[in-house]
């Protein structure tokens, strides 16, 4: 036997030995530091989201729970890592509704399968989408906003946070369903396009409410319909999608807590069960403020079953809608 | 007075013992992070940005502003003493702030940039106090096409820049706007020249760009030709400015001050352009502009003025209208947000301690930066007698660990060598960086503007004419490239000067 083939099979031999060490560490797991994949820069939403849950993560299981910003190509380069780890609970991150959701559907350059090389293990909640009108247009119904459409002499611009963001592809759905001529405007994140709406370089724009809020407060902005599934109670008079018969446009900007495929069944179920517990904390409760999150608390099954529906919904939508990423 | 009880209450908060403490170490962070070459403020904050999360939201913030504007102190340091500028908005300062150290005038030049930036930075503050709400009205007026016409004036400054030939500015340019493309198409969402790396798809970062383009060529250049490292050979005069140097400065600190605070209201490339504008504003103000790309210390003052005060300005649209104007800004957003503040126009009325309170901690900052920054100049000057072969290696190693801390990725460190050979190769040939990195900052943000205003309009380009700021830019720019292009205009300029 050659000295490789001497390796080889220590190698074989040892890694069978260590199976049964390794299905027993599961059971005391975390018995090292873990992992926590943001893909989003320090200071997102999705940065403070990680940073608050591990930093209760850590307190409960005795072990450092570390974030890790990775930035790149809206998140993907991230999330690809993550699924080249290995599923031992080390390794977890955030995903959100880009990317799992869209950037698979238009991105031929993502090389993960969400439906297959993840384990969903908490649904994080998300900003649901508005829509908010410059007051001296006049329009704060959907129905005024298609008679101003009509009436227009030119085509209206709508912004949007950015080219096959949720935000964008709400408005390009119902525009299409309703047969309304709208041209979109894409900026770089919802703050700018409801900027340029406060300023009245453009009439409408469609993005998330957390970012809007403190314009619809002010009274600068006029908000047209929300994407809630019930009506908001800061805002009773803001009809939602479902409202206008448009249940399928019900959704949030969502953030979730993902780790790598084939993660053990009873670390994902301690977390799940954890990270529910400490989103409904006061304290966390209080710092999440101003990010608007809603959405039910979900089981990591439930939590999948929403990242496969979601799949199915948007991912369609997205790839019509000819964003050639 | 409400400017004084605003004073006051600012001061309350400010002047506290803790308040005073986080403002120092956030000057400090930011001197140390500006003088290491590379290591820019974006990177810095997120780094740090964790470890405020456990702090009080006033006094986190004053340690993150303090960062934010004690980089803009130290990043003219390296632009100076080695070529290297750390951010964006000090290329200019390389200009003639290098050719001052090569001259052994380093000391003058780097106390001017902190003289400047002090008077620039306190300006600054005070209108920030006193017209903080009417500046954001300012801003608001600026549509697409507005901010369309003021890059695309930006743009028309690099053909001034040039000290050279008009046609190899102009190629450079080219080269700037291709490689601002590369990435995803904003509005469609296309992938553009990224030819199947995922890494590309949000385009190349400034910083392995600016360090292969400038450190490194000058690197390779002291190395090939020791008897060019004239920094390190010529006799180091005195580390103060001469009366002749403040003399020629002090008008050139105010003007830049004034463009800087008009500018730097602006979300956007604010500070990068008025930096820019305001040396084409000297060179052409100037006597004898001539001097100027040959170690003109009005060079590095006006830019090094204008990039304080528009840095100071920029907190205008983020707490008034809740807009980070920049990288580094939407990172001091992300850390009120993460405080559980939402910045905005309610930050005013609801935490007018925070908001106050962050305001007076400029002043105390600026003068701290200053007082930090006047000794070490001896200290950064002295460094220079260091012998090459050790300093450039350690200049080299801070480059790599630069650019690599910007998105943690080793593709940016591929991205340095293919920069670096590119830099090496430009600059035998004697092209100019400087326009190239003009356009390859401005040129998405004018394809971005552009079709965003002729989206609105639905196709019809009369909106940059008939919108009167817009057509004011564009007049300005017709004025700068006839002044420049029609060489009997510059013959008879220059006969003139001579005379």
């Amino acid at each position: 036997m050659t000295l490789s083939g001497k390796l080889s099979l220590a190698l074989i031999l040892g890694s069978t030995a260590l199976l049964p060490a390794a299905a027993m560490a599961q059971a005391d797991w975390p018995t090292q530091p873990v992992r926590v994949i943001v893909p989003f820069g320090a200071g997102g939403a999705a940065d403070t989201l990680a940073r608050l849950i591990s930093d209760e993560l850590s307190r409960t299981f005795g072990q450092q729970f570390v974030v890790e910003n990775l930035t790149g190509a809206g998140g993907v380069i991230a999330l690809s890592q993550l699924t080249q780890a290995r599923p031992d609970g080390y390794t977890l991150g955030v995903n959100n509704i880009s990317t799992t959701v869209i950037a698979p559907a238009i991105n031929p350059n993502v090389t993960y399968d969400p439906e297959t090389d993840f384990t969903y293990i908490a649904m994080l909640g998300g900003s649901p989408t508005v829509w908010v009108a410059n007051p001296s247009v006049g329009v704060d119904s959907v129905e005024g906003l298609v008679e101003y459409a009509q009436a227009s002499s030119t085509i209206p611009g709508y912004g949007s946070p950015g080219a096959g963001t949720l935000s964008h592809l709400i408005a390009l759905k119902y525009f299409d369903d309703i047969g309304l001529p709208m041209e979109h405007i894409a900026y770089g994140g919802a703050g700018a396009a409801f900027l340029d709406v406060v300023a009245g370089h453009i009439p409408l724009a469609s993005g998330t409410l957390s970012t809007a809020s403190p314009f619809i407060d002010a009274g600068q902005v006029v908000p047209v319909v929300l994407s809630t599934e019930e009506r908001d109670p800061a805002l009773p008079d803001v009809p939602t999608f479902a409202e206008l018969g448009h249940p399928e446009l019900t959704s949030t900007t969502w953030f979730g807590f993902v780790g790598p495929a084939d993660l053990p069944e009873d670390i994902v179920e301690k977390l799940n069960t954890e990270i529910n517990r400490i989103l409904d904390l006061p304290t966390v409760q209080e710092r999440l403020e101003p990010e608007g999150l809603v959405g039910d608390r979900m089981t990591a099954d439930e939590f999948a079953q929403y990242q496969a529906d979601q799949y199915a919904l948007w991912g369609p939508i997205a790839a019509a809608a000819e964003i050639e990423q | 007075m409400e400017f004084f009880d605003h004073l006051a209450l600012g001061a309350e908060v400010a002047l506290q013992p803790h308040n005073l403490f986080f403002c120092l170490i956030g000057a400090l962070v930011g001197t140390l992070i500006g003088v290491l070459p590379g290591i820019g403020p974006v990177a810095t904050l997120s780094i740090l940005l964790p470890l405020t999360f456990h702090l009080e939201p006033t006094s986190a913030l004053i340690m993150l502003a303090g960062i934010y504007y004690g980089a803009q102190y130290g990043g003219s340091t390296t632009a100076i003493l080695v070529n290297l500028p750390g951010e964006a908005s000090s290329v200019i300062t390389c200009i003639d702030g290098y050719e001052m150290a090569k001259q052994g005038r380093a000391g003058a030049a780097l106390a001017i940039a902190a003289l400047g930036s002090l008077f620039a930075g306190i300006v600054a503050t005070i209108l920030l106090m006193l017209f903080a709400p009417p500046l954001a009205s300012i801003a608001l007026q600026f549509g697409p096409a507005e901010y369309f016409s003021l890059m695309l004036l930006g743009l028309a400054t690099a053909i001034v820049l040039s000290q050279g030939s008009l046609l190899r500015a102009f190629a450079m340019v080219l080269m700037g706007l291709l490689l601002g493309t590369i990435g995803t198409d904003a509005t469609t969402g296309a992938q553009r020249l990224t030819f199947g790396m995922i890494e590309l798809s949000d385009g190349i970062d400034f910083v392995p760009v600016a360090v292969g383009l400038f450190a490194i060529p000058e690197i390779i250049r002291n190395l090939e030709f020791p008897e060019a490292r004239s920094v390190v050979n010529t006799k180091i005069t005195s580390i103060l400015p001469t009366r002749e140097d403040l003399a020629r400065s002090w008008k050139a600190v105010l003007r830049g001050t004034g463009i800087g605070s008009l500018l730097g209201i602006l979300p956007g490339s604010g500070a990068l352009i008025s930096s820019f504008a305001a040396y084409v504003a000297e060179k052409r103000f100037s006597k004898t502009p001539d001097r100027f790309g040959k170690g003109a210390i009005e060079g590095v003052a006006a830019p090094e003025a204008a990039n304080n005060a528009s840095a100071q300005m920029s907190f205008v649209p983020l707490l008034t209208l809740g807009i980070p104007g920049s990288a580094t800004l939407a990172v001091m957003a992300g850390a009120m947000t993460m405080q559980g503040i939402r910045p905005g126009p309610e930050v005013m009325t609801t935490r007018p301690d925070l908001f106050w309170g962050l305001i007076v901690s400029m002043f105390v900052g600026n003068l701290m930066l200053v007082i930090i920054n006047l000794p070490l100049i001896g200290i950064w000057v002295s460094m220079l007698k260091v012998p090459y072969r050790l300093l450039y290696l350690v200049i080299l190693v801070m480059c790599c660990v630069g650019v690599f801390t910007v998105n943690s990725s080793p593709f940016d460190l591929v991205l340095l060598c293919i920069f670096s050979l590119l830099g090496i190769g430009l600059r035998k040939w004697k092209f100019e960086m400087a326009p190239l990195i003009l356009a390859f900052i401005l040129g998405p943000l004018i394809e971005e503007h552009l079709r965003r205003a002729m989206l609105i309009s639905n196709g019809d380009p009369s909106v940059f004419v008939t919108r009167p700021i817009s057509l004011v830019f564009l007049v300005l720019i017709v004025a700068l490239i006839g002044a420049v292009a029609l060489p009997q205009i510059r013959k008879r300029r220059d006969e003139a000067v001579a005379e």
